[in-house]
């Protein structure tokens, strides 16, 4: 199907740490995470895009690749790198991606497995009801042109604001639920046209909301401090910052390329169009992008919102509260030691998962203690997890994780090879409940078109990226 | 059962409950709006660009609109009007005009002109607040004697209200004082012009205040305002009442049935405040349903209800909470308390909506007293009676005058009134001399202090013999008789007379002497109940509705001047109704947007004719079967609705027909639905369309075999038609034929090859443009057994037709494509072909026609001698078609299916399969996360024409969407790989902002610009199934380049 990676072109550092050794252009080694079986299956323009990634002006460290990277474009998917303004570094919107601030915020709800058997088809009917999914699909809610500013402005808590949940959700989002710097001026009219009728709407492709039950815990201290054991149900919102995430990225996707000689930028590739950060269209574009963020935190928060309606109407004793939101298609500015000193440095995390271990200041304080959730969603009808940030993850990766497991198989091999209406009659045999208003859709992300999440989360804890936590399998999915 | 003394959940919000009583003016109240701030004030459903907005963002909006007013010159105490439908700008813009201490007035925005006039000119009004569907009417023109301002988005004369709002920077608006005019209502008025009521600060807010101490509202509420907020009953009692506790207004989109639940239900209501009429229906709903479920079903329903009701009275047991916990949950999960006014509940309906759980309060009020002044409170009150006087009211009961039974109610307190706007005299007679205000209501209050009430002292008819007759419920007696539908009492010459409407029902196709026979032994019956002095002397017979406020009140005045008319005999049918003087309901109908698009097009449809709600459309328009065929037709045109068979079969008047297009609108039918009526189709079938399927008989016979004849003749002498595979068709059985379509030809040389044997069983489908629209055209038709159908939007009644025919062991020709190919490429099939086959599984005869455009191209008039030919395929078993579906549409896949087989039998290139590896086409390629869209084309042009196709094929499949819209696209960039990624990206924007398919694409290149025409329709979740949505295309692996040979190629990822 593709070319893989030449593993006579890498050094084996440990038995789950590659690396490229910087050649040609490249400013600084490329660093894969993966078991032998893993990277020898690595699609050749991953190692590509990672080498291309290592060539970008002001990379620090190294340019990284999470287990389970993939193809993506500009960086790869799974991929992570930081820029330090100070050395002529840049931002880039391939590096963030379409999507973003796409992420998974998960929620407690206070029931147990025995609660929801009974009523779970109720329960995904309702949820299929009440939560806007596919395409084609709109939210209850339209944004003039005030509201829409506030709401990039705000993130969560405009949502909240408008009466969409209560001010302790947004305790356990990152950011506390609003991302500062964020520049609504800076975010086209068209991208928040696109925006006007998607709140709290889940959009398609990989994207869900879960009703999960914890199926094993490998951490009991860890797991009493995010308050789970064995049979809590819980439910994780996979979504992003839908129409007007993906119109950000399109035009300044497109603006970057331009303007890239203007910037005495000399590109390996357009598809890493970018600008430095210390420009006028690296600034706006941050600008725009924190607002992504914030439209992607308001809409999970809309979704929890929504949710929990449904929940209140079935489940009198259930209580949503959340357990962690993170995006994990990003770039933030985070301090990492660099050269001894510590450093404000631009961290592009795409396809990949913040994970500050114990003591950061980033993380709650009620987990301060234990280190960050990292959420890894799974895909349709698979397992997820619940990971903590480490300490070793630093040093390893600039805190960083996955953030799931990629495609096996492409779209069209999957429609050919599935059947939608089959799926849904076999995970509904093994009490995984399915709602989508594609079947096609449900064909394409059929469970076999994803890699093994389990093998890839084993990985991410092996190698000291994250620890498991606890795994999550699903009752009820709502498909877009 | 005390209200809110369970449900309170937490002090927090008591702190917004006492808030109100610290006001001393709405304007103070006003600017407290924020302290609500992040609690959801409004949702506004069905409302463009607004949606909800929180507490914050209302106040934000009111200080900001306050401010640009004032920036604009207005002035404290200025009268403003409004006059407009109920909407966020309606509420937005009342309370900026309060703030700023100007003096809102609100008007009913569908009152009649003379009306509208009256109040612009005796308020005085300089600022009006309008929508540019009411502007009209109002025949304002902007300018600095008259400042037009519009609510919704305008129509480009006046500004609009969000242009107006600007920062709040300058210092605070005059404070109003307690005495201040706050708000001047108009009475709707049941006689002469509407009257001004000024109310003042005090009046209102004593008002709210007692109203808020009766714990009326819990801190969780959602308030649903289906009223009209000109009226003071919904403005203070629930607009008022729920702002001043911190709670959500909910607003429904219209008052039917599909609007009013979908309020229900997305906006959470718990609270409606509503007006009896709304009640009755919502238990009429409740009883259908049942009845949908069977004679039994109802019969336990209502055994059910009368035992939780006597129940409920003897012992206080609150068995419909449990009962009824279900149904109610399916209504509407949080609704707890209806609120009645406007006009009297009646104790049945009270007591029937408290059996089925819910709570309800009532109240008695007039806009002069701002307004309640008597109150049944939740659980406690007598629903039999008004209620016992609001604290801060005191009533008092007049001595009855000479002939009357009871005396006028009489009223004081802060809340009530001090005089009519610019109405001396009558402000004087609406007090007594020691200042009591005169109701005009007759009634008595009981040792509990309870208020009976008995009437209205004015409309209270006075015999010359004594005798009192209260009008209301000797109508109310009239209207219990078989035809009639509503009655108006009133008084001539000493006499009692009544105007009798009769039901549309009885009184169709009724001479006016048999109607009103009819009527007259009818009214005999029921008079045998009535005391002697109340019998008719004289009755006029109407069939127009009788004039009624808002609320539903009789308009009496206008009683007396039809009565007259009657006796003159200047009542003519033909007159043009005023929407204003249509029935309530027939009028909340027209606030929809969608019954009022179908309305202006009936009135345009039916120029010169007297048109009403209930107006037949056969007996008074003539509309027969074959109208309704264009009138459905065009009314999908007009206002994009489809009405279905059984719809237009339930359509007598025009009232009907409004309400039969905002049920369809409001529930399209899954295509489900339509397969199974099309495998009983003539159960849904009228007689006359019945008439279609049977064989031409007689004259009509003949003529069919003359025509098939001169065909004959036609093709096998001038044209030399060859036909080949007729072995293919078996001489048993039945079989839908389906050939491709090319040319006004095309039928008749599929008719020579058929052959006289199948001719006789056999029906074709056929366009009504050209096969019905001329009476030769249609004798033509009939002698063939030509069906009716309108292939780009046809009612379901065509294919029931065609289903019928099947059924009935005909043959079918039925051209799929729906229409002659522009370019003699098979075009997609429509998915009516593949709802036939499901419903009614024959075997399909491929069929193949080559010559005809060249015979006869569209659009010309004399053919060409040119060979034709027909070729007939083997049979195909309809199964072998489903047998590659993708998904849930069945219909599309199957026609997709047979659309393969004809273009197979044609042995043409099928388009609409990708070709693969060939050396023009599109393919979709492999990328780990994402899609890679490759094409090759040999115009630089084809090839951005097959990436549109390509980028279709990510969502769904091309063929699958009909190319129904059309948009134009350009862009520009400095080279074709980012010129393919602009257009790639615009194309993704357009299906992503108006949920868009593309399936046609003509494009044009100059200079690295690109324009280019592309056609498609919505997405439609059903037949589309919709996989992902695209989210934009990347630069990677993105070529374009001119091979060699001249084909161009090119390849883009997009991230999906």
């Amino acid at each position: 199907m593709c070319d893989v990676v030449d593993l006579s072109k890498l050094e084996q550092l440990t038995a789950y740490q590659w690396r490229i050794p910087p050649s040609g252009e490249m400013r600084v080694p490329g660093v894969i995470y993966g078991d032998q079986a893993q990277v020898a299956q690595m699609d050749d323009k991953v190692y590509q895009q990672l080498a291309n990634v290592a060539k970008l002006p002001g990379i620090v460290g190294a340019a990284y690749a999470m287990p389970d990277a993939h193809w993506g474009y500009g960086f790869p998917i799974g991929g992570v790198a930081a820029f330090d303004p100070d050395e002529g570094g840049i931002v880039s919107a391939g590096g963030v991606g379409f999507d973003i601030s796409c992420g998974v915020r998960t929620l407690h709800t206070g029931l147990a497995l025995e609660d929801v058997t009974a009523r779970k088809a109720r329960l995904a009917d309702r949820l299929q009801d009440m939560i806007p999914a596919g395409l084609g699909s709109r939210g209850a809610i339209t944004l003039d042109d005030p509201a829409m500013h506030d709401m990039l402005a705000g993130g969560a808590r405009w949502a909240v604001d408008c009466g969409y949940g209560a001010a302790a959700d947004l305790e356990h989002i990152e950011e506390g639920g609003c991302v500062a710097g964020a520049q609504p001026g800076a975010v086209s009219d068209k991208a928040k046209q696109r925006q006007r009728r998607e709140m709290g709407t889940l959009g398609s492709g990989n994207h869900y909301l879960e009703v999960q039950h914890v199926a094993a815990v490998f951490a009991p201290e860890i797991a009493a401090a995010y308050q789970l054991k064995e049979g809590d149900i819980l439910v994780s919102i996979h979504c992003g910052s839908r129409g007007l995430g993906h119109q950000i990225g399109t035009d300044y996707l497109r603006e970057m390329l331009l303007q890239a000689p203007a910037h005495g930028l000399t590109l390996p590739d357009r598809e890493l169009a970018c600008a430095p950060i210390n420009s006028e269209l690296g600034q706006r574009y941050l600008g725009a992008m924190r607002a992504g963020m914030n439209c992607a935190l308001a809409n999970r928060q809309i979704i929890l919102h929504l949710t929990r309606g449904v929940f209140a109407e079935l489940f009198p004793a259930a209580r949503l509260c959340v357990l962690y939101d993170v995006s994990h298609n990003i770039c933030k500015v985070e301090s990492h030691s660099v050269n001894g000193g510590r450093k404000e440095l631009y961290v592009h995390r795409k396809g990949a998962t913040r994970a500050f271990g114990p003591g950061s200041a980033h993380v709650p304080t009620a987990f301060r203690d234990v280190g960050q959730p990292v959420l890894i969603g799974g895909s349709m009808g698979t397992a997820s997890y619940i990971l903590a940030g480490v300490a070793s993850s630093e040093a390893l990766a600039l805190s960083s994780a996955c953030h799931g497991a990629g495609r096996s198989m492409s779209r069209n091999r999957a429609r050919k090879r599935f059947q939608g209406s089959h799926l849904v009659k076999e995970l509904g045999t093994r009490g995984i409940l399915i709602r989508s208003p594609s079947m096609r859709g449900v064909a394409e992300e059929a469970p076999e078109a994803y890699k093994d999440v389990d093998v890839v989360v084993d990985i991410a804890d092996r190698a000291g990226l994250a620890r498991k936590v606890a795994r999550l399998e699903p009752l009820v999915c709502i498909k877009g | 059962m005390v209200l809110g003394a369970g449900r309170r959940q937490s002090g927090r919000h008591h702190a917004a409950f006492c808030r109100s009583l610290r006001h001393q003016t709405l304007q103070a109240l006003v600017e407290a709006l924020g302290c609500s701030a992040g609690r959801p004030a409004l949702l506004a459903l069905g409302e463009p660009g607004t949606g909800s907005l929180s507490y914050a963002k209302l106040n934000e909006q009111v200080a900001s609109l306050a401010a640009g007013l004032a920036a604009r010159g207005l002035q404290a105490g200025d009268p403003c009007v409004i006059c407009a439908p109920n909407c966020t700008g309606w509420i937005v813009t009342c309370l900026a005009l309060l703030r700023a201490g100007a003096v809102p007035v609100p008007v009913d925005s569908q009152a009649g002109s003379a009306d509208l006039h009256h109040i612009l000119a005796d308020s005085g009004a300089v600022w009006v607040f309008t929508t540019s569907q009411v502007a009209p009417r109002l025949r304002l023109r902007d300018g600095p004697a008259t400042r037009v301002v519009f609510l919704d988005s305008g129509d480009g004369s006046a500004e609009g209200w969000l242009d107006l709002r600007a920062a709040p920077t300058g210092p605070l608006a005059a404070r109003a004082s307690p005495s201040d005019r706050a708000v001047l209502f108009y009475t709707s008025g049941t006689s002469g012009p509407p009257k001004g009521v000024p109310l003042t600060h005090r009046n209102i807010l004593s008002n709210l205040d007692a109203l808020l101490a009766q714990n009326l509202v819990q801190p969780d509420d959602r308030v649903l305002l289906p009223l009209p907020l000109h009226h003071v009953y919904p403005f203070v009692v629930g607009l008022l009442v729920a702002l001043a506790s911190g709670l959500a207004v909910v607003l429904p989109r219209s008052l039917t049935g599909g609007h009013l639940q979908r309020a229900l239900q997305e906006g959470d209501v718990s609270v409606i405040l509503g007006v009896p009429r709304l009640y009755e229906a919502l238990t009429a709903a409740i009883e259908q349903r049942f009845s949908n479920q069977g004679r039994w079903a109802v019969a336990g329903y209502r055994g059910v209800l009368s035992v939780v009701s006597v129940l409920r009275r003897l012992f206080q047991v609150e068995l419909g909470r449990w009962l009824f916990a279900g149904l109610r949950r399916r209504l509407a999960p949080r609704l707890r308390l209806l609120v009645s006014g406007g006009a009297a509940l009646s104790a049945d309906l009270a007591e029937l909506l408290q059996a089925l759980g819910w709570q309800v309060a009532s109240g008695y009020g007039l806009t002069e007293t701002a307004p309640i002044l008597t109150w049944n409170v939740p659980g406690q009150g007598r629903l039999d009676t008004a209620g016992q006087p609001l604290p801060g009211v005191q009533l008092a009961i007049a001595a009855p005058e000479a002939g009357h039974r009871h005396g006028e109610v009489l009223a004081r307190g802060a809340n009530v009134f001090a005089g009519y706007h610019h109405l001396p005299a009558q402000s004087a007679a609406a007090f007594t001399a020691d200042g009591w205000f005169r109701t005009g209501d007759l009634g008595g209050l009981d040792a509990a202090g309870y208020l009976h009430l008995h009437g209205r002292a004015s409309s209270m008819i006075v015999l010359p013999g004594g005798e009192n007759v209260d009008p209301e419920s000797l109508e109310a007696a009239l209207a219990s008789c078989p035809s009639v539908r509503e009655a108006g009492v009133l008084e001539h010459d000493g006499r009692l007379v009544a105007i009798l409407v009769p039901l549309a029902d009885a009184a169709r196709g009724q001479s006016d002497d048999a109607l009103r026979q009819r009527l007259t032994d009818e009214i005999k019956v029921t008079e045998q109940t009535l005391p002697s002095y109340q019998r008719l002397n004289a009755l006029a017979v109407d069939r127009r509705p009788l004039a009624r406020t808002r609320l539903g009140k009789l308009r009496r005045q206008q009683l007396v001047v039809r009565y007259q008319d009657h006796l003159r005999g200047t009542v003519v049918p033909g007159q043009v109704m005023d929407p204003s003087e249509f029935a309530p309901e027939d009028r909340q109908l027209l606030d929809d947007p969608i019954a009022g698009r179908t309305w202006d097009w009936l009135r345009q449809r039916f120029p010169g004719r007297s048109l009403s709600p209930d107006v037949d459309l056969r007996m008074d328009l003539q509309v027969d079967s074959m109208d309704w065929l264009n009138l459905t037709l065009e009314l999908r045109e007009v206002v994009g609705v489809e009405l279905g068979a059984e719809a237009v079969g339930r359509i007598q008047t025009l009232g009907d027909l409004l309400r039969e297009t905002l049920a369809a609108e409001a529930a399209a039918p899954g295509a489900q639905d339509v397969v199974a009526r099309l495998r009983d189709p003539e159960k849904a079938l009228s007689p006359d369309q019945r008439l279609w399927l049977a064989p031409p008989s007689g004259a009509l016979g003949l003529l069919g075999i003359v025509l098939q004849g001169l065909a004959r003749v036609l093709m096998r002498g001038f044209f030399r038609l060859r036909v080949t595979g007729s072995e293919n068709v078996p001489e048993d059985g039945h079989y839908l034929f389906a050939p491709n379509h090319l040319s006004a030809l095309d039928p008749i040389a599929v008719l020579v090859a058929l052959g006289p044997e199948r001719l006789r069983r056999t029906c074709w489908g056929g366009w009504v443009g050209i096969m019905f629209d001329r009476p030769l055209m249609r004798l033509v038709s009939r002698s063939n057994r030509v069906l009716p159908v309108e292939p780009s939007r046809g009612s379901l009644w065509n294919l029931e037709l065609a289903a019928a025919a099947l059924r009935q062991g005909n043959h079918l020709v039925w051209f799929p494509e729906g229409s002659r190919s522009p370019d003699g490429t098979l075009q997609p099939f429509r998915a009516g072909v593949g709802l036939l086959l499901q419903a009614q599984p024959v075997p399909v005869i491929p069929v193949w026609i080559a010559g005809t455009a060249a015979a006869l191209p569209p659009g010309k008039l004399w053919p060409k001698r040119r060979q034709i030919t027909v070729t007939l395929g083997p049979p195909i078993n309809p199964r072998e078609l489903l047998r590659d579906t993708l998904g849930a549409d069945q219909a599309v896949d199957i026609a997709a299916a047979l659309h393969h087989r004809v273009a197979t039998l044609g042995g043409v290139q099928d388009e609409s399969v990708p070709a693969q590896g060939a050396a023009v086409g599109w393919e979709h390629f492999e990328h780990e996360a994402d899609i890679g869209l490759r094409a090759t084309a040999a115009t630089r042009e084809g090839l951005f024409e097959l990436l549109g196709e390509a980028l279709t094929a990510v969502v769904t499949e091309p063929r699958r969407v009909k190319p129904e819209q059309e948009r134009v696209i350009r862009c520009a960039a400095p080279d074709n790989a980012l010129l393919i990624v602009d257009w790639l990206n615009e194309l993704i924007f357009a299906m992503a902002t108006e949920g868009l398919l593309f399936s046609r694409w003509q494009v044009r290149l100059e200079d690295g610009r690109l324009e280019a025409r592309v056609r498609g329709e919505m997405v439609d979740r059903q037949r589309h199934q919709p996989v992902v949505e695209v989210k934009g295309a990347t630069y990677t692996a993105l070529k374009v380049e001119q091979a060699a040979d001249g084909l161009w190629h090119a390849q883009c990822v997009v991230d999906v």
